[in-house]
């Protein structure tokens, strides 16, 4: 008896699965066309709560204000734009 | 189990056929159309992509409510010649399914539809899937004849949710318009369907006009409202979204609709007997027409603004 035998339970659901995998695989197309063009858009903004830390980096040398144990460099004393609280933390 | 048993299990394993007519195919069309409209007859364009994936998942949206209305409704579809071959009466999907589909779905087109266009087109298919769920389906539909009156508001969003779609805006005057065309437009067209269904809301105790007030209460209704249709439709012509081509839409077409409803009114249920109710068949098909005609001139008139023809 072979170990893959084609049940019939197989044939009937062959249908539904492939269309099921075909719409899931156009979900995933229709995502990532509309993401590219929502991005590429000229209205296309990044939210300004996100936007600060965008391209910074923290400078070698300096602690990540995370990281800083409390009191030695407040927050409020750091240079602006050294040490970055949003995106690349 | 026998192999009697398990053939006829086979035989009702779903096909994606089911799962489709399960969301109700003709109703998304209707929803789908409208609201395409609504968005092309705002003001604002939108960029194809995303006003393509915006209408798709609306669709999806009013399929899930399709679904969740089939749901709740299994009972009563059974008992109906004209649902009883839908997937949870034929036995082709059960209940639990459709409801889980439809949950799924709902929540699924909401987030997708607030991410494409913007929250509050989001937020309106959430209040059109509720409304179109909870208070018509659940409530309304069992338990009074103006269930498809106040019920038919939620096959009037679509075009409101397009235009939202377009604009982010919801206090203009032109959606609601076609909102009102469509609110108006949905009792003649059931109460018509009704009237030529003959036993069917009777079998299944649903409270339609037929049932509830009769016959004749049902074709003075018909007329009643069909003369407000007629009021709005052609008044609509002198606002923003009308224009040459919509009003001479509006006036063949709702005058057409006016002799149809005319002509129910004057017959009684001997005459109508007498034909198999042909004259209500032919104003539930003429209402068909009725509805896209006048939409695909809302569209003609914005389609050719932008090249100085459309509009007043």
């Amino acid at each position: 008896m072979a170990l893959k035998a084609e049940h019939e339970i197989h044939t009937r659901r062959k249908g539904l699965n492939i269309g099921v995998g075909l719409m899931l695989g156009s979900f995933v197309l229709l995502i990532m066309v509309l993401t590219f063009t929502k991005i590429t858009s000229p209205e296309f903004q990044i939210p300004a709560s996100q936007a600060n830390g965008v391209g910074a980096q923290t400078p070698t040398g300096l602690t990540p204000t995370g990281l800083t144990p409390t009191g030695l460099t407040p927050t409020g004393l750091t240079p602006t734009g050294q040490t970055p609280t949003g995106g690349n933390d | 189990m026998t192999d009697a048993t398990t053939t006829q299990s086979f035989e009702n394993e779903p096909q994606l056929g089911d799962y489709y007519a399960l969301m109700k195919p003709r109703v998304m069309q209707l929803v789908v159309f409208t609201a395409v409209v609504g968005m092309l007859a705002a003001p604002v364009s939108v960029n194809p992509v995303v006003g393509f994936a915006s209408i798709l998942f609306l669709a999806i949206g009013a399929g899930a409510s399709g679904a969740l209305n089939m749901w709740w409704d299994a009972d009563i579809d059974a008992v109906m010649k004209r649902t009883a071959r839908r997937p949870i009466p034929a036995g082709k999907i059960s209940a639990q399914s459709a409801m889980y589909l439809g949950v799924a779905l709902s929540g699924l087109s909401v987030m997708m539809l607030s991410l494409s266009a913007n929250l509050l087109a989001g937020f309106m298919l959430a209040f059109t899937i509720f409304f179109y769920v909870v208070p018509y389906s659940m409530w309304l539909k069992r338990t009074t004849p103006q269930n498809i009156v106040i019920g038919g508001a939620a096959g009037a969003f679509p075009p409101v949710i397009g235009w939202i779609i377009a604009t982010g805006e919801i206090a203009v005057l032109e959606p609601w318009l076609m909102f009102a065309l469509i609110f108006m437009w949905t009792p003649p067209h059931f109460w018509a369907l009704a009237l030529f269904m003959r036993n069917d809301y009777d079998d299944a105790k649903v409270p339609m006009l037929t049932v509830t007030h009769g016959r004749r209460a049902t074709r003075n209704h018909i007329l009643g409202y069909t003369v407000l249709l007629v009021i709005l439709a052609v008044g609509t012509s002198f606002t923003a979204i009308g224009g040459w081509i919509y009003l001479a839409t509006a006036v063949v077409f709702n005058a057409l609709f006016l002799k149809g409803a005319y002509d129910i009114w004057r017959r009684d249920e001997v005459m109508s007997e007498a034909d198999n109710f042909a004259t209500e068949r032919k104003f539930f098909r003429l209402s068909l027409w009725y509805l896209f005609a006048l939409f695909v001139a809302i569209f003609a008139e914005a389609a050719l603004k932008p090249f100085g023809m459309g509009g007043w």
